[in-house]
């Protein structure tokens, strides 16, 4: 069979599908190798910050092993962003579930016996469990002398002034929780042998990241260390850096043992000690004129980092640069502080700081219009962006920013104007808008001079292999890359093929996150595309290669003053909900959802469907569903069964649209979207949820035991 | 104690502990890895198989439980002519995204088709899948899905 593609929006089946739908294809937990495998399971810190003193080894079978720190040839922290978190941790420990060392056999319930029977001796120091605890340096630094991994500043003009004139003040403060990813594959690593060397199978959403955190660990250089990425059941930045962890401490048994080592986390494991959404505590001030005008908006977003910083630096970044929302105020002060705690560390997860900076500055407006006693739609449409306006950081809104579009058709769609007639406030039915954009790719200058993407394509019998890194995670990139290809070769997507996510075989096209492979990669890979149709007839082999280049349009991001285009481009989006409360369970009932997006251009509308039905489902769950309490430094809800997320009869349809922008500097004009899909559906379910009982909610999940108290 | 059952139409006999979990002999001693761990508690639903026809999440059932009984799993469903209707459906569905939930959603669709004559409504649909949790989809391409494979052939699960 021959498939061409002629226009790339027009989807086609996706190509990894069939092999999922039938079982055969193999994640990392169902790869073979032959090898006699060692099982490996975790001992994990019970206490939340203790000085490590001993750890009580029974009798060990023959056959069976620890591994602790003690066992790490190279470097005692992985290279993440910063190099602060031990794979296993020696001399202090800094959270519940901190790996200590695993336990390695070739019987899994035997291991599990071991494990249970090793006890560990600890000196117990007093925790920071709260961003305010941290503040205030409980028990001392956990990092650093001030517990604060990072703080960012952004805005512009003279906002004291405005406060000093100010006719009133308005002030809020948001609490958005932990959020558990739940992907349905557990993370996982298998390490073994190859050429002499440890390799590492990695359930992982970056190939080179693992690379990068573990080769130091090993004492090896980067390009000596080989990771598989197998295709993944499900990432949403859990996958992001977390793998790490793990694939640290089996390369650590492997290199020890010289035997293939498998460590899959129970789902249990999987929920209470690894990374999850970063909390965030946004207070905002509003400043009014005497014609209620806003003059200023004043902005401090705190979140809890956890233990270790992980992704916190660019996560905090990105939430200070979204948290005035996509208003153009007179004048605007952001400030962003990231705080250690004895928590397990929160890291990357879809949004990546913009859903809570966009919960707060959203609901914020409604406060603001409600206060004022203006529709909350018009207060909304009096500050929008627009193109050629000047972001937080100094740069600017350099393409057609089409909110108005976007809110229209959305507030068409949900029929606004006459439902929220109908409902008025209080009557138990509510409808509630956000508008939000989320910048592509990496913040700041990362994309130019951190991450440097390349790609290759080559030509060998005809047939066409993709080398990059970004890795297939459900979001469609295997079919989508293929097609952009295709369509510039002009030749069926039969004939390519992607290169398996081998580090020593692909390019390094940079990590799969930020919303930027098909921006991003996807650009290269068609530029490259049509750099190899003009040299196809050179041979029956030719080869192409393709480097990232940073738009000359773009206000160079400076690394010291944070000034600059923090972002090449932005997604937008509006979200509409409907609500009604049952007065006698007091549960929320979704009556109607609507996501309205500029994506550019959609490469495949059905996976870009895909993606906003998703990505909003898991916001709406974020907002509703998903309890997650923390006693101690422990989370309460460790199993499926307590950490709820949305099943199939919880939300009903969502109704997906795109109307769209096309980007130059991307295929075909397709710009980011996995994670914008997430960024608003909270902050609209949390405004419905407001009109339809009069009471402003300043935190989520907004479960019925908050309704109950209202009513 | 050996246990006998029959799995994919072959007979098979395990000397494993008969509490066993059922989802570990078919990964681990047949090497039939479609059939996914999610939670390990019945909750996911991606370790679904059909067991004597019937949905059940191979997770909770001990291989004592299934002595002499009759076990498909998602690679021989996928080899049926229903099989290959659900399929189809999933594929121009755009209903599979990572996938690792997507075998034990074609054992569900399975089941809801087969307890409807072939013709369930979406509220019947959305029932029959609220204990297959899928992270990916928001489950409207599911459904949808289930609904096609209905539209296209409700007369392979219609009983006479």
């Amino acid at each position: 069979m021959s498939t061409f593609i002629k226009e790339l929006r027009d989807s086609i089946p996706r190509l990894d599908a069939l092999d999922k739908i039938t079982g055969k294809t193999k994640y990392l937990q169902d790869i073979d190798f032959g090898d006699d495998v060692l099982h490996a399971v975790t001992v994990r810190s019970t206490k939340a910050r203790a000085k490590l003193i001993k750890i009580n080894v029974p009798q060990l079978p023959d056959g069976y092993y620890t591994i602790d720190a003690s066992d790490v040839p190279g470097n005692k922290e992985m290279q993440m962003i910063i190099a602060d978190w031990p794979p296993f941790a020696y001399d202090i420990v800094r959270f519940i579930g901190e790996a200590i060392l695993l336990v390695v056999g070739p019987c899994k319930n035997k291991v599990y016996e071991i494990a249970d029977q090793i006890t560990i001796d600890y000196e117990e120091m007093t925790p920071s469990f709260t961003m305010e605890d941290s503040e205030k340096l409980v028990g001392g630094a956990v990092h650093g002398d001030d517990n604060i991994f990072v703080s960012f500043k952004a805005g512009y003009g003279d906002t004291d002034n405005a406060f000093k004139n100010a006719k009133q003040i308005l002030e809020e403060t948001y609490y958005t929780p932990h959020q558990e990813h739940l992907y349905m594959e557990t993370v996982g690593a298998i390490a073994r042998i190859e050429n002499d060397k440890v390799a590492i199978y990695s359930s992982t959403q970056c190939p080179f990241y693992v690379r990068h955190s573990v080769a130091p660990v090993l004492g090896y250089e980067d390009d000596d260390l080989k990771i598989v990425a197998p295709p993944i059941g499900g990432g949403f930045g859990g996958k992001e850096h977390y793998s790490d962890v793990v694939a640290s401490t089996v390369a650590v048994a492997c290199h020890k043992l010289k035997k293939t080592i498998k460590c899959v986390l129970d789902r249990q494991e999987d929920i209470a000690f690894t990374v999850k959404r970063q909390p965030a505590k946004i207070n905002i001030k509003v400043a009014l004129d005497e014609s209620n005008n806003i003059t200023a908006v004043d902005i401090k977003a705190d979140m809890d980092a956890g233990a270790y910083e992980a992704c916190s630096r660019v996560i905090m970044q990105r939430c200070t640069y979204t948290a005035a929302g996509v208003y153009n105020f007179p004048t605007v002060k952001i400030f962003g502080r990231a705080f250690a705690t004895n928590k397990p560390p929160s890291c990357a997860f879809r949004g990546f700081g913009a859903p809570q900076a966009i919960f707060a500055i959203e609901r914020m407006m409604d406060k603001v219009a409600n206060h004022i006693g203006m529709d909350q739609v018009l207060l909304r449409k009096k500050y929008l962006i627009k193109q050629g306006d000047t972001t937080v950081t100094g740069g600017k809104y350099h393409d057609n920013i089409i909110l108005d579009k976007l809110l229209d058709k959305t507030l068409e769609k949900i029929d606004y104007d006459k439902k929220t007639k109908e409902y008025g406030r209080g009557k138990y039915r509510g409808v509630g808008i956000s508008c939000f954009i989320h910048g592509c790719a990496f913040t700041g200058s990362g994309e130019r001079d951190i991450i440097k993407s390349k790609v290759r394509l080559l030509k060998e019998n005809n047939k066409v292999t993709i080398f990059t890194s970004n890795t297939e995670i459900g979001q469609g990139l295997y079919t989508t890359f293929i097609k952009i290809v295709a369509k510039e070769l002009g030749i069926p997507i039969e004939d390519i093929d992607i290169h398996e996510y081998d580090t020593t075989k692909i390019c390094n096209s940079g990590p799969t996150i930020a919303s930027r492979s098909i921006m991003i990669v996807g650009y290269l890979l068609e530029g490259a595309a049509r750099e190899l149709k003009s040299r196809w007839n050179e041979g029956d082999r030719v080869e192409v290669l393709g480097n990232y280049k940073h738009p000359d349009h773009l206000i160079p991001w400076d690394t010291k003053e944070f000034k600059g285009d923090a972002y090449p481009s932005f997604g937008i989006g509006v979200n509409a909900v409907e609500v009604e409360i049952d007065k006698t369970t007091f549960e929320i009932e979704i009556k109607d959802v609507w996501g309205v997006f500029d994506c550019g251009y959609p490469i495949d509308d059905l996976i870009v469907e895909g993606q906003i039905k998703g990505g909003m489902m898991q916001a709406l769950g974020w907002a509703f569903l998903e309890k997650i309490e923390e006693k101690d430094g422990k989370f309460l809800q460790i199993k499926m069964s307590d950490y709820m997320i949305p099943t199939s009869l919880d939300v009903g349809t969502i109704n997906a649209l795109t109307i769209n922008e096309p980007y130059e500097y991307g295929p075909s004009g397709a710009k980011g979207l996995g994670e914008i899909t997430f960024d608003g559906a909270a902050a609209a379910l949390a405004t419905a949820v407001d009109n339809a009982l009069n009471h402003h909610f300043n935190r989520i999940p907004i479960l019925p035991e908050n309704i109950a108290e209202v009513l | 104690m050996s246990i006998k059952f029959n799995v994919n139409g072959k007979d098979f006999v395990t000397e494993r502990d008969p509490l066993s979990r059922l989802i570990d002999v078919l990964r681990e001693e047949l090497n039939l890895t479609g059939t996914k761990e999610g939670c390990g508690e019945g909750e996911c639903g991606a370790c679904a198989v059909l067991l004597n026809g019937k949905i059940v999440n191979s997770c909770l059932i001990p291989i004592a439980n299934v002595e002499n009984a009759k076990v498909v799993t998602i690679e021989m469903y996928s080899e049926t002519e229903k099989g290959k209707v659900v399929a189809n459906a999933f594929l121009e569905e755009g209903a599979v995204q990572c996938g690792y939930c997507i075998p034990g959603m074609v054992i569900a669709a399975e089941n809801i088709l087969s307890e409807t004559n072939g013709k369930p409504t979406e509220e019947q649909v959305r029932t029959g899948i609220a204990g297959n949790l899928c992270r990916c989809t928001g489950y409207d391409h599911i459904v949808n899905a289930v609904l096609r494979a209905s539209d296209d052939a409700s007369e392979l699960w219609e009983t006479k």
